[in-house]
């Protein structure tokens, strides 16, 4: 099970995620990024502290919503990493197609 | 049907004046009990959450001879009740009504899961008069119990205002809480039902796309004319059809290009993606001999009809048989392993950029390698660096390394060798993901 929350902060809208995002768990996810997109929210920030798997499903929701984002000319970023999810993002290079920071505040200070 | 068993039951006539009192109390837990036995034949024949708790909550309130009854399910939050059904003269009104937990005798109830008795709310402070203030109904008196599965509250059921003026009593709630474990039984149900049918659904598409990819993978191994070139490779897909696929371009006797990719995502979409990408990327293929110039076309073409964010990880090289050159790409995908004929094992890490479909505008790079005869280049996917072992393990990029740099002879021995040990590795876990090798080597 997926739990999203999200919530706005210094005017910055942040996705917080909770558990494995998988095929199965994904569409929740989408959700909330595609309610965020189609506000057209210029500054989309993800927490993915507390995620401990994503495959590569979650991985295009993610790719999906940086594709709506830069329509609009808004940015998407990723904060909080774990090992495990910042290797399927190292592995296929996708560390640089998004902007990932180390903690929410230094993702926040960048916006 | 009810009633005239329990006119069978017990007469008048039966009965003496002294215990008529007794018999009529008998008499009306008899017809409670075959309420109750109606109701799990209701919950039993339903599977329509809002049917099927309609149904239970008109018969609740007949037996308890309430003027008006609701229930509320705690929302997805979980910080509020909503409306599921609303009976009497302005149900249709009361559906609309949201309550915070704690706000009202239903949200007192929903967080304290204790079934409540108000006589008169009026009295009661914990009485929110939201609901009658917005339907003109009056509320006097009610009965509120939680609906629970497994110690967890899911919602409140209430009846309110007993048509016969006398206060609800405690024979009134036992009867009703027992009313809503049946509720909450049957609401669990119907909700569990629906998720079985959903993941029945996915498992059906999963199955369809398994039929889709797998249609479009060589049928064999490419009949080499050239003995300088020797070839192998093996897909099998997950349960979950992950989206791997590999494929041969024979350009001339001397020139064979290989391919390997993995699509994003799981089920019917990524298989659509992937015969899509398959039959473009051999089309392309056509048009130049430069891996670079093939992945920029093709890279066009999938951002163009990007859908859900979809993309594909993919490698692609193009060996001549003659030099033993080989040129490469790479999209994102684990770089290209080879082995050298005296064992020493690298990793070709060069032009890697990132996946397809996912930026336009990029620019791809090819690197090339000069073999030595007898190398080997080998291609795999992440199912194989990423299959776990029981104790959730990885098998790992080097353990795949040691693996290869130990297997002797043939390219199809060393695709063998390779999938059996991953297999060997991930027994008694299921397969996560598509396992994929190709190998070939250059004489």
């Amino acid at each position: 099970m997926l739990d999203v929350k999200t919530k706005s902060q210094d005017s910055i809208a942040i996705i917080e995620i909770d558990g494995e995002v998988d095929l199965y768990s994904s569409p929740a996810l989408r959700k909330a990024l595609l309610e965020m997109t189609k506000a057209q929210n210029k500054a989309i920030l993800v927490d993915l502290a507390r995620v401990k798997y994503m495959d590569s499903s979650g991985v295009a929701t993610l790719v999906e919503a940086l594709q709506q984002v830069s329509k609009y000319e808004g940015k998407l970023k990723l904060a909080n990493l774990r090992d495990a999810v910042k290797n399927v993002f190292e592995l296929s290079r996708l560390d640089k197609v998004f902007d990932i920071y180390e903690s929410i505040e230094d993702a926040k200070k960048s916006f | 049907m009810a009633e005239s068993e329990q006119e069978n039951f017990l007469s008048p006539s039966q009965a003496s004046e002294d215990s008529s009192q007794e018999l009529d109390y008998l008499r009306s837990k008899v017809s409670d009990l075959s309420s109750l036995i109606e109701t799990s034949i209701i919950i039993n024949s339903t599977l329509e959450l809002d049917a099927l708790v309609r149904l239970v909550m008109e018969k609740a309130q007949s037996v308890m001879k309430a003027e008006a009854s609701f229930v509320m399910l705690l929302n997805k939050e979980g910080d509020g009740l909503e409306c599921t059904v609303a009976l009497g003269e302005v149900g249709d009104q009361v559906k609309k009504i949201q309550l915070k937990i704690g706000e009202g005798i239903a949200g007192w109830v929903a967080q304290h899961g204790k079934p409540q008795i108000v006589p008169d709310v009026s009295n009661d402070p914990r009485f929110s008069s939201k609901t009658d203030n917005s339907t003109g109904f009056q509320t006097r008196s009610i009965l509120a119990a939680p609906l629970m599965v497994k110690d967890k509250v899911i919602g409140v059921a209430e009846v309110i205002n007993p048509l016969d003026g006398k206060p609800f009593d405690n024979d009134d709630l036992d009867l009703f809480s027992t009313f809503c474990r049946q509720v909450a039984m049957a609401i669990e149900n119907t909700r569990m039902h629906k998720l079985k049918m959903e993941q029945q659904r996915l498992q059906h598409e999963l199955e369809s796309a398994k039929i889709i990819q797998e249609s479009f993978m060589p049928e064999s191994l490419p009949n080499l004319a050239n003995p300088q070139f020797s070839i192998a490779a093996k897909s099998l897909p997950a349960a979950m059809v992950g989206g791997d696929f590999y494929d041969f371009i024979e350009f001339d006797s001397n020139t064979l290009g290989v391919a390997v990719g993995d699509v994003t995502g799981k089920g019917v979409p990524a298989a659509l993606y992937m015969a899509r990408l398959v039959s473009d990327f051999r089309q392309h293929a056509q048009r130049s001999r430069l891996p670079s110039v093939v992945f920029e076309s093709l890279n066009r073409l999938l951002v163009e009809r990007s859908r859900r964010g979809m993309f594909v990880t993919m490698q692609y090289g193009i060996l001549n048989a003659e030099d033993g050159k080989f040129v490469y790409s790479n999209a994102g995908h684990i770089p290209y392993i080879r082995i050298s004929n005296k064992l020493k094992i690298e990793l070709l890490s060069g032009a890697k950029t990132i996946p397809l479909g996912i930026a336009p505008e990029l620019e791809f790079e090819q690197a090339s390698v000069q073999l030595k005869k007898g190398d080997f280049v080998v291609s795999i996917t992440d199912g194989i660096i990423e299959a776990k072992n029981r104790a959730g393990e990885e098998y790992s990029l080097n353990r795949t390394l040691d693996m290869l740099s130990k297997s002797k002879g043939t390219a199809e021995e060393m695709v063998e060798s390779l999938i059996a040990d991953v297999q060997a590795f991930s027994e008694g876990t299921d397969q996560h993901d598509d396992l994929t090798v190709l190998a070939m080597q250059w004489n």
